[in-house]
């Protein structure tokens, strides 16, 4: 079996649609005090005491309405972590679980060799000087005892 | 559980990194056609279609509207199903529901995809999956998402980078055997632990591809006295939103294989999987995922995967053959991908998995993977 030859003819195109999302009534909180206070909130749950990072509308393990918030972090343990090659130089990503926090946050990790990371280090959270009310408002992570907090 | 329900054909295209031989319609056609004439049917035998891709890849929506004239869907009942990764697996869920209730009696499912259409965009399209206010900004892709696993995985057992690599040698082995399989070359050790590497500790040998391709499954509640696989257990998981949730506490990333597994597990009596079940059809969509979710299913304990492989048990000759078919290391059209699955399961439990057969099968495990770390499994076996 084997493909047959056939004419070459293909339609080319391109797609190109601008959107906006919003954060909704938690993801709302929870960005403006990152852009406003520099301060990183967590959703506690009044049933379980799950504090989940990012927020969401009900607490995932239990359903209960979680409206309590919680500070948490700017340190915390790395869960796991990879560095990707794929572009010009290499870029180290990971999941961060906060401190106070259940779960972790997926983001970029700075300030570290690859050689150097390790699952289970402590690290930081960099904020960014610029805030725009985005999760980017959190540059990334950083390993903790670093000099660096906002950049 | 309502009517017992059978796959009595199964058909699958050629499938390969680019198919500029064809439109999407006629892509389909292929894999309907084969199914058809697997089963010894005519399209007048199918009373409901279900239909499903990833839909981004190839830039269309209503992708069920532009894939009827391959499924001779025109005039008939047609659901389109669009889960991601699970799309396949999904597919032959929803036709096994479809037939069990009695609601049809003859179900065609059809998953197919077309990745060299955005050519190169391949992470564009799968990054557009993930929620765009906390994880689209600060993601990785596709082969980071499933490499920050891997660490995870290896931090924890100490598995060796030449014990994933194992994994994909056993799989091009089997391709080779395969002639549907996209990639059908061998390849060494050292081949693999040269490749480039993408994402600590992914290589690029111990990624899967992205191929063009399409399957075709007939699932029936009626056999008469066609070669049937019958559906024996059927269970899916969803997951939790955000990567950080699916790795809060949990002992693996993939504990939604782990409780499908079980569900199904128990529908078809199934208590020793390592011994009872003859043939896995498994989505692993890299090396470290094999191993992790071998696991993950009960196949051996946490951390003996790498035996598994390494001590040949999931060779074709072997004792429990995984992936007879290349797997998705070899082929990788995602919305067909996980039905494939299910079409080799059958095949092999019907006998007519050709050269890569595994000598009297009787039970065969499949699985799909996809979104945001979901399972999906369907048993099949040879006695109803
Ligand atoms: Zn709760």
């Amino acid at each position: 079996m084997d493909i047959p030859d056939v004419e070459p003819v293909a339609v080319e195109g391109r797609i190109r649609i601008p959107y906006r999302w919003p954060a909704g009534k938690a993801g709302g909180r929870f960005l403006a005090a990152l852009r406003d206070e520099s301060r990183l909130l967590g959703q506690r749950c009044p049933k379980c005491a799950r504090v989940a990072v990012p927020p969401r509308p009900r607490c995932l393990s239990c359903g209960a309405v979680a409206d309590e918030w919680v500070p948490v972090g700017p340190e915390g343990e790395l869960v796991s972590w990879t560095v990707a090659r794929g572009g010009p130089a290499p870029v180290a990503w990971g999941l961060v679980r906060l401190d106070g926090a259940d779960t972790g946050v997926l983001h970029r990790l700075l300030d570290v060799a690859p050689e150097a990371l390790k699952s289970g280090m402590r690290m930081r959270a960099v904020l960014d000087g610029r805030r725009t009310g985005q999760i980017t408002d959190i540059a990334g992570f950083a390993p903790a005892g670093g000099a660096t907090c906002n950049r | 559980m309502g009517e017992r329900v059978a796959i009595v054909g199964a058909g699958q295209t050629l499938h390969r990194s680019r198919r500029l031989d064809v439109s999407a319609p006629e892509l389909i056609d292929e894999a309907v056609q084969a199914a058809l004439t697997d089963a010894g049917m005519g399209p007048d035998g199918i009373d409901a279609i279900v239909v499903g891709n990833m839909e981004h890849f190839e830039g269309i929506h209503l992708s069920d509207l532009w894939a009827v004239e391959g499924t001779g869907g025109v005039g008939k009942p047609q659901l389109k199903i669009a889960t991601g990764g699970t799309t396949g697996s999904s597919l032959s869920q929803a036709a096994y529901y479809l037939v069990a209730s009695g609601a049809f009696r003859t179900v065609l499912a059809v998953g197919w995809e077309r990745l060299s259409d955005s050519e190169g965009e391949t992470t564009t399209g799968i990054v557009t999956a993930f929620d765009p206010i906390y994880e689209r900004p600060t993601l990785a892709g596709a082969v980071s998402g499933l490499a920050i696993m891997a660490c995870q995985y290896q931090s924890k057992y100490g598995t060796r980078p030449e014990d994933a690599a194992e994994v994909v040698i056993q799989a091009r082995e089997n391709a080779l055997r395969n002639p549907h399989a996209h990639l059908r070359k061998p390849v060494t050790t050292a081949e693999v632990l040269a490749s480039p590497m993408l994402s600590t500790p992914m290589r690029y040998l111990d990624m899967c591809p992205t191929s063009d391709g399409a399957a075709a499954v007939l699932f029936t509640s009626r056999p008469g006295d066609r070669s049937a696989a019958w559906v024996r257990g059927v269970s899916g998981a969803h997951n939790h939103v955000y990567l950080g949730d699916v790795a809060e506490g949990a002992a693996s990333f993939l504990n939604t294989l782990t409780i499908a597994a079980e569900r199904a597990y128990k529908q078809a009596g199934v208590t020793s999987p390592r011994e009872q079940f003859d043939v896995v059809e498994m989505y692993e969509p890299c090396t470290w995922a094999a191993l992790e979710w071998a696991e993950s299913l009960g196949l051996c304990a946490k951390g003996q995967a790498a035996r598994l492989w390494g001590e040949g048990t999931t060779r074709l000759d072997g004792d429990l053959p995984v992936n007879p078919s290349g797997g998705v290391l070899c082929t990788n059209p995602i919305g067909a991908t996980g039905l494939v699955r299910v079409a080799e399961g059958s095949l092999q439990v019907r006998g007519r998995a050709g050269e890569r057969q595994v000598d009297g099968a009787r039970l065969a495990l499949t699985t799909g993977f996809g979104g945001s770390f979901w399972s999906e499994v369907m048993i099949l076996g040879r006695d109803a």
